[in-house]
């Protein structure tokens, strides 16, 4: 049992050093991100820890006029449609070790920027700070 | 002690073998058929791919999504002639919007969304935009290593995107 438990370990360990964070963005050629106001988050079906709400908070401390919801389509004519996809692991404790962000146009869905950020295990970070860091590479394209 | 570390030994070079880039070859696409063709020439602009780290996930890269979707295009005929640089009667411009690609598992499914402009050049006039999102899934069976597995599911959710992508065009009766 011992042996196994320090096989995993071993296992464990080197695939969380096996790669290094990063933050990545693209940006569509013809968008135009700094035309955007309003801006309808869409919540992951079954987010369980609650990303659309950090999400929907920084946008509005950004400046922009956001709201949230489980349904695919806004309740009114946005800008831009946020989506979203996170990954977690568990090392210790459970922690995000990747989140990619996209921002649609709020009429066609087409994607006009996305970004991503990946943090493994020794470079995790919080729910809040990784959100910041994935908006921050998006907006400043 | 020794059975341990072998044990351990091999099963770091099944799970963190390095990553390799998506291949163009594997995203090509044939035998689509396309309900018109245009005699016209078209330039192609990929972006929003990544280079692939060898300590990452494989990812798609412009270059080689752009050959594939270039090598697709060729062999359905769907345009006359793919020119390299801008000066193709049409242009068209895929930017690979999200490639979501799960952390780990047996099954490896890999949504990838591309949006497509194909534009008059002569005119400026946008004949055709879409957004393409498709999905693909590799298993233990397409292969045991984790990172070929990943590369996998993303070329078949290439080929599949292009197809969907030269069907549609081949829909819009070009000249």
């Amino acid at each position: 049992m011992k042996t196994t438990v320090k096989f995993l370990g071993v296992v464990f360990v080197t695939l969380s050093l096996a790669a290094c964070a990063s933050v990545q963005a693209t940006k569509a050629p013809t968008a135009d991100l700094s035309k955007i106001k309003t801006i309808y988050v869409q919540k992951l079906e079954g987010d369980g820890y609650n990303v659309y709400q950090v999400i929907t908070a920084q946008l509005n401390a950004r400046g922009f006029k956001a709201a949230t919801g489980a349904s695919a389509d806004p309740p009114e004519p946005v800008d831009a449609i946020v989506t979203y996809v996170d990954r977690w692991m568990w090392d210790l404790t459970m922690y995000m070790i990747r989140l990619n962000i996209q921002v649609r146009d709020g009429k066609t869905r087409t994607i006009l920027a996305n970004a991503e950020s990946y943090r493994p295990s020794l470079e995790r970070r919080s729910t809040e700070e990784m959100v910041a860091e994935t908006l921050d590479a998006i907006f400043k394209q | 002690m020794r059975i341990f570390l072998f044990g351990a030994l091999a099963l770091l070079c099944v799970f963190s073998a390095c990553a390799t880039p998506s291949q163009p070859t594997a995203m090509v696409v044939s035998g689509v058929s396309v309900a018109s063709k245009s005699s016209e020439t078209v330039s192609i602009t990929v972006t929003g791919g990544r280079v692939t780290s060898s300590t990452y996930a494989p990812q798609i890269s412009d270059a080689d999504f752009r050959e594939a979707l270039k090598q697709s295009i060729l062999k359905s005929a769907l345009f006359s002639q793919v020119v390299d640089d801008n000066s193709g009667r049409c242009r068209l411009s895929a930017y690979i919007g999200a490639l979501t690609q799960p952390i780990m598992g047996m099954s490896f499914t890999v949504d990838l969304e591309v949006s497509y402009t194909l534009v008059d050049s002569t005119t400026g006039k946008t004949v055709w935009q879409q957004s393409i999102a498709t999905s693909s899934t590799a298993t233990a069976n397409d292969s045991i290593v984790a990172v070929t597995r990943l590369r996998l599911a993303n070329e078949g959710a290439a080929r599949k995107n292009i197809e969907a992508a030269i069907t549609a065009m081949g829909n819009l009766r070009l000249r």
